[in-house]
């Protein structure tokens, strides 16, 4: 076998073996976005962030239909009343105080809506192969599963981390840890997942992170679901601007 | 002399004020109701006429009794305090000062929605100015940035609202005449029936813009710069890079506080306004950003070279053809905030200048702080000294209750102040 054969044979069994490893942290993260996907679902959460001046409490109320119809209600005393919808690829904000509801498009929806998690990222359709390149990178053992290691490289600037590694338990397909990077390499926050817990027809779901801030001490967010309820019965209107007046 | 606003009304409310209160109590002990407090509170450093220095404290408290629970009702009472009344609606200016700002409910029926009481609707689009809100009148210059709503107007009303789609609907609203207070006499006057407002609006999107039109007879003034008579009124939202929005309306027929009859284009071309509006939000760095808004208003056939002050505060020179708000704001970790908003009356180069600085430090608390200047001469929109044009007149003069007392606001103002909702 000459050189140059040997070059394309390694090329070509490299090519395969990328791919395949492609594939496989492709078809893990598909597989952890269905399953934090339901028909419908209601449930109650609270977001809590802390740092040196102590917490900040927002609680809410949220119902969802497939990957893509939202509506969030706020219910702690300062946010009252302020809503959210979202319906295949509008989102509108309502706001008690002003009685107006606002469209948002675009970058709007990157505005912080709570500490570190922008509209964008509550309410966004789970599909995060539209904005991640990903690739498998290894294994690891987190709180004692075994899961696999997932390098997610964004494809735009449109997302908040351009680089993200995801610890997904080989199991069960839940995201057991997270690291977020910044463009330069530099580690930014780091996803504790906290709780696990098991609903409806025996799928896991994440109840509790904790996404810690490694550039300021002790500053992190908390997100917590209280209430859930699996494939509800929603109304038809539920998802459209009636409810949110 | 007849002051058509609801601020003279807050010492008669005092009463219903202590009712409310006891319903509150009551209503509590048997319904699901919430209480929310919001308190604000100033210091303020400002410069009076003549080159006076005051230094004052200021607030309000804001006190809201909402229903929770039922997601086919909804109802709300909101009461403001004001330690001292400056509005002038009072004789005796340390009196404290009362507003009943919402009192209103919701009840959505399978098919529509009504709601009824002290309340506004947002029509049109637009932060600053807005040319659709023909129901309170988008269209003045002046504007407090210190204020943690800016056009909070509200009114009784009664709105009827179908769904016509997931995303379209017809809105109807009926809105009876103000009723005057007489501060001379302390007396109440209602309005006859032909001072009543009233009109509809269509909501609909085409393609990824939503389109909004609709028409309003207004019959009485709603607030101090109110264009009466018929009203029609088209308005849009939409994204083309940034975010779009904008509105054009105009008055026509009888404008009794104007005392004209807009029968005529000559006449009707004066009320015709454009509001137009761009936003943009950029993320700068991954916890901070960047909001910019350009908004403009645009009244063609008005004024397009500088008028006098006292003619334009007397109503006498009408409105500038172009009014410009910028604003910038950069937000960082959601806890941090700084701002630059300004209204720019270009026609007599001049602008009032707000600089804001916010701290969320705990659960619904902000550190603020302001700083604004005008920036024009004594005769323009936004005078930086208007000590040399103060707008006094004597008693018996038709103008009188213009008179600005020399304590008013001149030019440079600087303020602390925290806000805290629980």
């Amino acid at each position: 076998m000459n050189f140059k054969r040997f070059l394309i044979l390694v090329i070509t069994l490299t090519a395969i073996a990328v791919n395949a490893f492609s594939q496989t942290a492709e078809e893990v993260i598909r597989k952890m976005d269905e399953l934090q996907t339901f028909d419908t679902m209601y449930s109650e959460g609270t977001m809590i962030t802390e740092d040196r001046f102590g917490e900040k409490r927002s609680t809410y109320k949220a119902w969802s239909r497939g990957s893509q119809d939202f509506l969030i209600e706020f219910t702690n005393v300062e946010e009252r009343g302020q809503k959210i919808l979202r319906v295949d690829d509008e989102l509108y904000l309502f706001y008690p105080d002003a009685e107006d509801i606002i469209p948002m498009h675009g970058a709007a929806l990157k505005q912080s809506m709570f500490g570190d998690i922008s509209y964008e990222d509550i309410t966004e359709g789970r599909n995060t192969l539209d904005k991640y390149d990903v690739e498998m990178i290894g294994s690891e053992i987190v709180d004692g599963k075994d899961c696999w290691v997932i390098e997610m490289i964004a494809t735009s600037r449109d997302v908040p981390y351009p680089k993200q590694i995801v610890k997904v338990g080989k199991e069960d397909y839940v995201l057991r840890e997270a690291e977020y990077y910044a463009r330069s390499g530099r580690l930014l926050k780091i996803v504790d997942v906290i709780k696990v817990e098991t609903f409806g027809d025996g799928r896991l779901m994440i109840t509790e992170m904790v996404m810690a801030d490694q550039l300021r001490r002790g500053s992190s967010t908390r997100m917590r679901i209280d209430t859930l309820e699996i494939d509800p019965r929603l109304n038809d209107d539920l998802f459209s601007l009636r409810s949110l007046y | 002399m007849i002051s058509n606003t609801v601020l003279g009304l807050r010492r008669l409310l005092s009463g219903v004020f202590m009712v409310i209160l006891g319903l509150a109590g009551v209503v509590s002990s048997f319904a699901e109701t919430e209480v929310r407090m919001n308190l604000e509170l100033y210091n303020s450093v400002y410069r009076g006429r003549n080159d006076n220095w005051y230094y004052t404290g200021s607030g309000k408290a804001d006190m809201r009794i909402g229903s929770t629970g039922n997601r086919n009702m909804r109802a709300e009472v909101a009461v403001e305090f004001y330690p001292v009344d400056l509005s002038g609606g009072s004789s005796v200016a340390a009196v404290p000062a009362l507003n009943l700002k919402r009192l209103w409910f919701k009840a959505n029926f399978p098919s529509w929605r009504l709601t009824a009481g002290k309340t506004k609707v947002a029509w049109g689009n637009g932060f600053v100015f807005n040319s659709g809100d023909v129901l309170f009148g988008s269209l003045s210059p002046y504007l407090d940035f210190t204020q943690s709503t800016i056009r909070d107007d509200t009114a009784f009303l009664t709105a009827f609202n179908i769904p016509t789609g997931d995303f379209s609907y017809i809105e109807g609203v009926l809105l009876p005449p103000s009723i005057l207070y007489d501060s001379g006499s302390s007396s109440l006057e209602v309005q006859t029936i032909d001072k009543t407002s009233g009109g509809l609006r269509f909501f609909g999107r085409v393609g990824g813009w939503r389109l909004e039109t609709g028409y309003l007879y207004k019959g009485d003034a709603k607030v101090a710069t109110d264009l009466l008579g018929h009203r029609p009124y088209f308005s849009f939202h939409g994204h083309a890079g940034v975010d779009l929005y904008g509105a054009v309306s105009l008055a026509a027929g009888r404008d009794g506080d104007a005392g004209v009859n807009r029968d005529s284009w000559d006449e009707i071309s004066k009320t015709v306004n454009f509001s137009f509006g761009a936003f943009h939000q950029l993320q700068t760095g991954y916890d901070s950003t960047l909001t910019i808004r350009l908004e403009t208003l645009v009244m063609p056939w008005q004024n397009w070279s500088a008028q006098k002050y006292q003619e334009v505060i007397d109503g006498d020179a009408g409105y500038y053809g172009i009014m410009i708000y910028p604003e910038i704001t950069w937000m960082m970790r959601s806890t941090w905030y700084t701002s630059v908003q300004s209204v720019i009356s270009p026609v007599d180069a001049s602008a009032q200048i707000t600089t804001t600085f916010g701290w969320h430090v705990f659960q619904g608390f902000t550190l603020l702080g302001f700083v604004v200047v005008n920036a024009g001469d004594e005769q323009s929109l936004f005078a930086y000294d208007r000590s040399g044009a103060w707008p006094l007149y004597p008693v018996g003069h038709p103008d009188e209750g213009i008179n600005w007392a020399d304590y008013e606001f001149n030019g440079v103002n600087i303020t602390l102040g925290a806000r805290y909702s629980y």
